[in-house]
């Protein structure tokens, strides 16, 4: 009998598919079982990350799904304020796999947290759960849980209706309610809505079980109710803007990032509806030495997003890598000072972290 | 033979085509039994946004001619605090009042029905800042901060023009509201070729005239509103449904009315100090275009 790694083809090898290839031409995908088309509905959801892919599809002509639409006649500032169209729904960031889950479980039925809304000291309410999804937060009451309703059921229709939901997976360090468990996107009271308090908010880091049971939770309760519905996973490559574990914030990430993989490897084992893009090892392989990435080593350069959107519409789509990597001029090329000219994209963990930086500076 | 000459209070009325129900409109006012008479200017098209234009300085044109065509301003000068010899003399011959002249301005209607309904058609709701009886219907709603941007951006100028008008003298303007919209859906299809559930439309309007009370009352003016009387359970009463616009010419007389007994309520504001200046002088025997002398001279 001859070794079977005799047999393996050259992607196996990481001198010949890593080693011996340029940078622009890293490619960690085999052919994806999954395609979809411009005619598909397309929703996401996810981290900041997640919406350079809804950003993405847009540009290219996609059918980007979105149940739950800007009025007409908003400027596009307008509708980016509101947060409108930036996801599939108005959700905001959904950095863990359990703050997936609990959403889908409001959204059919199953959860209504007890700790939602927080009023400031001008009467303004907030959604904690969304908290910029209005910027100066909602006019009453009233309002906040009429737009909550109808967030809910557009959240429903969007997994009823759609083909293919990407989720991209932020983070499994979290902020939770000591009364229910509800989990928060940021931590109450840091950088957004919300008055932290230590008897009502517990921090919790998910285990890979946890992270991996909630995933799959998750994964159930959108394949009930949309059967046809296709899966794609990815992780966001962005490290952790601030660790609240009493280690280095490196450690942290790496802890947080692995996690994750493994729980988004497990569902693809698991279930032929769910697939899996390699965002993380786009960006974040060796080979790269940290190329696509700003000089803050946290931001992903305009050149590693294109690189890695133009991988992903390479195997999800008949489009061909080496001409929309052409067309759109991407590789990894000199590390940018900034990731400057993109769109501003919208995420409550950075402005948690810079609402931190400022009360340091006061 | 003798004829009584009675004086009629004037009351110009200026705007959009909410003005026209007012055209040729003389009563008796109901505490002193004296002539009101309406003096009104349609000026096709007008809106609140378009009103005053605060980078240039410029209002509408119509508008101005309007008051310059009625004598309430010449030469760019509210006339009735003019100290020029010519304007004290035509105002001496047409006994005109020397008090501030009684305006209200309509506009609003134009700037809901146009780019603010846009945003709601038959497709969103939205939930005001205040309480209201009108039904929020189960429908995607637009944030009440978005509708309010949308008015803030109609009624910026407009209000900066009525500061203006404050400034140059004209104390006693008033601003009509947005009157309550027509039940008919299908009125509202034909004039915007779109479906807008009444509750939604009126809701609008009421939003509307809520931002515009509170704003005109920020520069010391008045909104005349009789929405409780031109209203059922919130929504038009059928007859003050003229043609699915407009108030008839009893609706106008309502607000009308309305103006009357508040500026009968508010007689501080005609205080015309530089007109007592001119006639105090002319009781004393003096020239009252020349200055008085100096005790230093």
């Amino acid at each position: 009998m001859s070794c079977p790694y005799t047999t393996l083809p050259a992607s196996s090898f990481w001198r010949q598919a890593v080693a011996e290839r340029s940078t622009s031409e890293l490619d960690p995908h085999l052919t994806a079982r999954l395609r979809f088309g411009p005619d598909q509905r397309i929703a996401s959801a996810g981290s900041c990350f997640a919406q350079h892919i809804s950003r993405a599809l847009k540009a290219r002509g996609y059918n980007y799904y979105v149940t739950e639409t800007a009025p007409g006649y908003l400027s596009p500032e307008q509708e980016e304020r509101f947060g409108y169209g930036i996801f599939s729904a108005r959700y905001g960031n959904i950095y863990s796999t359990l703050q997936l889950l609990q959403l889908l479980q409001r959204a059919f039925g199953g959860f209504q947290p007890a700790d939602q809304f927080w009023t400031d000291p001008d009467g303004r309410v907030f959604d904690l759960l969304r908290p910029r999804i209005t910027p100066k937060g909602f006019v009453s009451m009233i309002e906040a849980e009429a737009d909550l309703k109808q967030h809910l059921r557009a959240v429903r229709k969007l997994i009823e209706t759609a083909d293919v939901f990407i989720f991209t997976l932020g983070l499994t360090e979290s902020w939770v309610s000591k009364l229910d468990g509800t989990v928060y996107p940021t931590c109450p009271g840091c950088g957004s809505a919300g008055d932290y308090d230590d008897a009502r908010y517990a921090f919790h880091n998910l285990s890979v079980t946890e992270t991996t049971g909630y995933l799959a939770e998750a994964i159930n309760l959108m394949s009930a109710a949309n059967p046809r519905l296709q899966i794609i996973l990815t992780v966001s490559p962005v490290p952790l803007a601030a660790t609240m574990e009493s280690r280095h914030v490196m450690q942290a990430t790496t802890y947080s990032k692995s996690v994750l993989r493994v729980a988004a490897e497990e569902m693809v084992r698991r279930y032929d509806n769910v697939h899996y893009f390699a965002s993380y090892e786009i960006i974040t392989n060796a080979r790269n030495a940290g190329a696509y990435f700003a000089d803050d080593a946290r931001s992903v350069t305009p050149e590693g997003v294109a690189r890695a959107m133009n991988l992903f519409f390479a195997h999800f789509t008949a489009e061909s890598a080496g001409a929309t990597a052409r067309s759109t001029g991407d590789g990894a090329g000199q590390r940018s000072a900034a990731p400057p000219a993109e769109p501003q994209i919208v995420c409550d963990e950075d402005e948690f972290y810079r609402a931190l930086a400022a009360s340091r500076k006061s | 033979m003798d004829t009584e000459l009675e004086t009629v209070l004037p009351v110009y009325i200026v705007g959009d085509s909410h003005s026209l129900p007012y055209r040729n409109m003389v009563f008796r006012e109901r505490w002193t039994g004296a002539w009101v008479m309406a003096r009104t200017k349609y000026i096709p098209g007008a809106t609140a946004r378009e009103f005053y234009n605060p980078a240039t300085g410029e209002f509408h044109p119509d508008f101005i001619a309007f008051l310059e065509y009625e004598g309430l301003v010449r030469n760019g000068r509210a006339t009735h605090l003019s100290m020029d010899e010519v304007d004290f003399s035509i105002a001496k011959a047409v006994g005109q009042a020397v008090r501030p002249p009684l305006i209200m301005i309509t506009v609003g209607e134009i700037d809901v029905r146009g780019p603010i309904l846009q945003l709601l058609k038959d497709s969103h709701d939205f939930v005001p800042p205040f309480a209201t009886t009108l039904p929020l219907l189960d429908k995607p709603l637009v944030p009440w901060d978005i509708i309010d941007e949308a008015i803030e951006a109609r009624l910026g100028p407009f209000i900066a023009g009525l500061d203006q008008l404050v400034q140059a003298g004209f104390k006693r303007v008033y601003v009509q509201s947005v009157v309550p919209p027509t039940r008919q859906e299908a009125r509202i299809r034909e004039l915007q070729k779109y479906d807008c559930p009444v509750s939604v439309r009126t809701k609008l309007v009421q939003a509307f005239n809520w931002k515009l009370a509170q704003k005109v009352r920020s520069v010391n003016l008045f909104m005349i509103d009789r929405w409780s009387d031109l209203t059922e359970g919130d929504l038009l009463r059928p007859e003050f449904d003229f043609d699915g616009v407009h108030l008839p010419p009893k609706g106008a007389r309502l607000l009308l009315e309305t103006l009357i007994d508040h500026a009968i309520d508010s007689r501080g504001l005609v205080a015309n100090h530089p007109r007592y200046e001119l006639y105090y002088r002319m009781a004393c025997g003096l020239d009252p275009f020349q200055p008085a002398k100096s005790n230093a001279a």
